[in-house]
């Protein structure tokens, strides 16, 4: 097991920038997935980490060896590709073999390691057969036996699930969990999908035109995102924003909303002492609000402020009901009740918790702090 | 299956009559194509009475084979009366390695400038496949010389040269358009596994290149085996391949004009590319069609 | 401690494999394409005439190369012969792919039957064809005998009709390879668009013609460009059908410069023929190689 640093790495094809000078520190154990949407440059960083491709600037280190001209199969790294990369005219016990094979492990281990992986992975029964007569899910599972068989410093992860439907992606999802969980191993994991993001990392990168955004927890990532693109990038389903005037209210700063359709009513006035700090120097000024839709919930609590609204569709989706809301021509997402209880339609009362809102500023989209 | 018919078929009183009509050409096209084959069996195996009496398309009366015996050992070409035994073996010759040397050059080739992209590797593909188009009028004086500098002018190994040379563009096109269907993360997989280059063609690639070693081979043989311009070129009396031998034979003017021993010559030299093409044609079409590898 | 090994000696050897192992290839390419040629076309520009002279007089040889007649009738003839092999193989072609594509049964053996042809030299095409034409003992003869006095066939004895001779073995040898393009290409038209198109009320004719056709032009492309490189090129049908007579009316470049460089002791003016071949051959090539390299780049 081992660590793994990335300094200032930047990549350049000709004059397109692919990353602008990356950053990250990785500790011991730690698993850390890499989210954005294509071309954001993540599969690149994570094949510099591997080796595969050149860095133009910056450094890698494993452990405390910068691997910059380092080659791939010196590294102690392995990787599990989004298609599999299964050799389709070997045995599956054979892909499993290959990478100590080519380390020059003697036959007898090599076998035992198989057997080892292939037990693990609930697939010894497959060790025969090749890469094209089995599933989807077994492609997979072979995929990641060859990356566990060599049992290495860090393993990497482009995109392993993509390929799997929704069902097989959950269980995929959580054996990949319960294996960190038992090597504890360092792992960086790229994916675009942010649920598999939130689900199953210690920190998240989360990449912008060959920039991190943010680089947190799951949890600060979802409840303080850095900007309005992570805001907008996580959470399912995302959030809501709406440009508000921050007015100088009784208690503190507070901003008309209209909550109708045509705007032809009277707009409320929403309570936003709870950011008096954040809003210093506000006052007058537009900013963007950010508002999950499950902070914006049907029934009448404590929470926050209750305000009237029209509902427009309601949307069940089993677990939960939710409703989409028209504000003022722009469409809302928020929660209704659990399952199917209620029939929800017409005007009805809703809870918006202003207090967890999320605050940005228009021009740079950074988080109001 | 892609024809429009199945999806909207015609009425079927209109049906048989369309039917009928498009059996008749495509019988009347075999029979065209069939043509020259048949008149050239028939044509061989008659006697030089019986061609001159008889129709040209008419069976011949009982298979006398003594034309084609005599075609391969006995006819004479130019001043040797050798028959085309000795010409078909340096055909022979000539085309194995050629064929053997242009395949592996080629798969080679074809696999590092689809697998390991290098700068400019698109440019030296581009300047290949060219090689493919140049009129080969334009390669002759040159070569003649060439050949003649290194001493192997009139000899097999000339020509082996030559068709390794230019039947190397053709080999890399086949194998660089194959190579560019197999996903590069088998390559970037073995690579982290700790195979090399070579390891990696040839614990990898090279075993999901039967389809297109066997359209290499095929075209390859075809394309040495057929030659005739760079066989007369560079070559005279006994080092000529055999369609040189050939042609030599049936325009030699001495002696009466033996139509069935032309004919049987002809036909012994296109036997082995015709075998090859009846037993191996399909592979052909399939592997140049073949495309992607599941894995 | 941070420790930053060197590259190993073998890595950066291995580094520069691929380009080590294309080198040969590429290099043997380089010398006896593009160096010949360049050869080649210095010649063209010399006072060579057995032997090979190094010594330029400018375009001289280019000059008497127009003024001679067998030349312009090379070209001519090429003209005559390039239009007309390529028009008559691709029609037939076509025809016969669209004709093997109506669920014909032994299908596959038909198509070995109209294909067979590719497989043997053109030597052979030649050889054959010329004894059906043969006008004493060939197929002339056999037509009369059926009782049409006045059928003609020995073409490859006629000043006028000896190149019509070459486009009609030309077309038998190739028209199946242009068949076995298009019905490739009709094999991987979209089938949804036909099913479309029939659920739309079209007819199967309606279907081909202003669908299935029209998205074929890519092949109907290819094929031109293939067949006309292949007449350009063409050498050995004309000396074993027509041996490019009779005198020389059946003549094509491509023997010109054989007969001039081997025959005639004119090496300049050979070079400078096969010069011109090889700019008629570019002028189809590169634009057509361009187009299909770039269409293609991002595969």
């Amino acid at each position: 097991m081992a660590s793994l640093t990335i300094k200032n790495a930047v990549k350049r094809y000709g004059h397109v920038e692919v990353l602008k000078g990356v950053s990250i520190d990785l500790r011991d154990g730690e698993f850390l997935v890499l989210l954005g949407a294509s071309g954001c440059g993540k599969s690149t960083l994570l094949n510099m980490i591997a080796g595969l491709e050149d860095l133009t600037e910056g450094e890698i280190m494993i452990g405390d060896r910068v691997v910059n001209d380092v080659h791939p199969k010196d590294r102690d790294i392995a990787m599990v590709f989004q298609s599999y990369a299964l050799y389709p005219t070997m045995t599956v016990g054979q892909n499993i073999a290959f990478g100590l094979e080519m380390r020059g492990v003697p036959k007898a281990e090599r076998a035992l390691r198989v057997e080892q992986v292939a037990k693990t992975l609930r697939m010894d029964h497959l060790l025969d057969r090749k890469p094209a007569q089995l599933s989807g899910g077994q492609r997979q599972r072979v995929a990641m036996g060859r990356a566990l068989v060599r049992d290495p410093e860090v393993f990497l992860f482009d995109e392993p699930l993509s390929n799997l439907d929704a069902k097989l992606r959950l269980e995929m999802r959580t054996e990949i969990k319960r294996l960190h969980k038992r090597l504890n191993a360092t792992m960086v994991y790229v994916t675009h999908d942010q649920i598999e993001a939130l689900t199953l990392a210690d920190r998240i990168a989360i990449l912008k035109d060959g920039e991190v955004q943010q680089l947190a927890s799951p949890a600060e990532i979802y409840e303080h995102p850095a900007n309005m693109f992570v805001a907008g990038l996580v959470g399912s389903p995302p959030m809501n924003f709406l440009d508000i005037t921050v007015e100088a209210g009784e208690a503190g700063p507070a901003a008309w909303v209209t909550l109708r359709a045509d705007g032809a009513d009277k707009p409320v006035l929403l309570d936003l002492s709870a950011h008096t700090a954040r809003l210093d120097g506000y006052v007058g000024r537009k900013v963007v609000m950010g508002l999950r839709p499950e902070m914006i919930s049907q029934g009448t609590t404590d929470a926050g402020q209750c305000v009237q609204c029209e509902i427009d569709v309601t949307e069940a989706t089993g677990a939960d009901t939710l409703c989409v809301l028209n504000w003022n021509n722009q469409e809302v997402l928020a929660r209704g009740t659990s399952g199917y209880t209620k029939i929800l339609e017409g005007t009805m009362d809703f809870t918006i918790e202003t207090e967890r809102a999320c605050l940005f500023d228009p021009e740079s989209g950074l988080r109001l702090d | 299956m892609s024809d429009a018919a199945r999806y909207s078929a015609p009425r079927p009183w209109s049906a048989l009559i369309m039917r009928l009509l498009l059996w008749f050409v495509l019988i009347v096209f075999a029979i065209w194509f069939l043509l020259p084959a048949y008149v050239v069996v028939g044509t061989s195996l008659k006697d030089l009475d019986e061609i001159r009496g008889g129709s040209l398309l008419a069976l011949p009366h009982e298979l006398n084979f003594s034309a084609w015996r005599h075609a391969w050992s006995e006819a004479c070409i130019g001043v040797e009366c050798t028959g085309l035994k000795p010409y078909f073996w340096n055909s022979v010759s000539m085309a194995l390695p050629g064929v053997v040397v242009s395949t592996l050059l080629g798969a080679l080739t074809g696999y590092a400038l689809t697998k390991w992209k290098f700068k400019g590797a698109n440019l030296v593909f581009a300047l290949i496949l060219f090689g493919c188009f140049v009129p080969f009028q334009v390669v002759i004086l040159p070569m003649a010389q060439t050949l003649g500098k290194l001493g192997i002018t009139n000899t097999v190994y000339g020509l082996i040269l030559v068709h390794s040379v230019y039947g190397l563009a053709f080999t890399t096109l086949f194998f660089r358009n194959y190579y560019v269907t197999i996903p590069d993360e088998l390559v970037r997989a073995a690579t982290i596994d700790g195979a090399g280059f070579f390891t990696i063609f040839r614990r990898i690639i090279l075993p999901l290149s039967p389809p297109i070693i066997v359209v290499s081979v095929i075209w390859q043989f075809t394309q040495i085996w057929n030659d005739f311009l760079f066989g007369a070129s560079f070559t005279t009396g006994g080092a000529q391949p055999i369609t040189v031998a050939m042609n030599n034979l049936v325009n030699t003017t001495t002696g009466v004009k033996q139509y069935n021993v032309d004919m049987a010559a002809a036909l012994i030299t296109a036997a082995p590319t015709l075998l090859v093409y009846i037993f191996a044609g399909r592979y052909f079409v399939r592997g140049l069609t073949a495309g992607s590898v599941k894995g | 401690m941070l420790t930053r090994p060197p590259v190993k000696f073998i890595d950066r050897i291995a580094r520069a494999l691929p380009q080590i192992v294309v080198a040969p290839g590429f290099a043997a390419i380089l010398y006896f394409v593009y160096g010949f040629i360049i050869w080649t076309g210095y010649i063209s520009l010399t006072k060579s005439k057995m032997l090979p002279n190094y010594t330029l007089i400018g375009t001289r040889p280019y000059e008497r190369l127009f003024q001679m007649d067998r030349w312009s009738v090379a070209i001519e003839n090429l003209f005559i012969f390039g239009f007309l092999f390529v028009f008559v193989s691709v029609v037939v072609g076509c025809l016969l792919a669209v004709l093997l594509d109506q669920k014909i049964r032994a299908e596959g053996f038909i198509r070995t039957i109209y294909l067979y042809p590719m497989a043997i030299s053109f030597i052979i095409t030649g050889t054959a064809w010329k004894w059906i034409m043969n006008p004493s003992l060939g197929l002339e003869k056999v037509i009369r005998d059926w009782g049409w006095e006045s059928f003609r066939f020995g073409w490859t004895v006629d000043n006028n009709l000896a190149i019509y001779a070459l486009v009609m073995a030309a077309v038998w040898q190739a028209s199946g390879f242009a068949m076995a393009l298009f019905l490739s290409a009709l094999r991987s038209v979209d089938q949804d668009i036909i099913k479309a198109a029939s659920l739309d009320g079209a007819s199967p004719w309606r279907i081909y013609l202003r669908i299935i056709l029209p998205s074929m032009r890519p092949v109907f492309m290819s094929a031109m460009v293939i067949l006309s490189h292949l007449a350009i090129k063409s050498f050995d049908l004309v000396v074993a059908l027509t041996g490019g007579g009779p005198g020389y009316a059946s003549t094509l470049p491509a023997n010109f410069m054989y007969e001039m460089t081997f025959r005639r002791n004119e090496i300049a003016v050979g070079a400078a023929s096969a010069m011109v071949m090889l700019a008629t051959v570019a002028a189809i090539m590169v634009p057509y190689l361009y187009s299909e390299l770039r269409g293609k780049k991002h595969v």
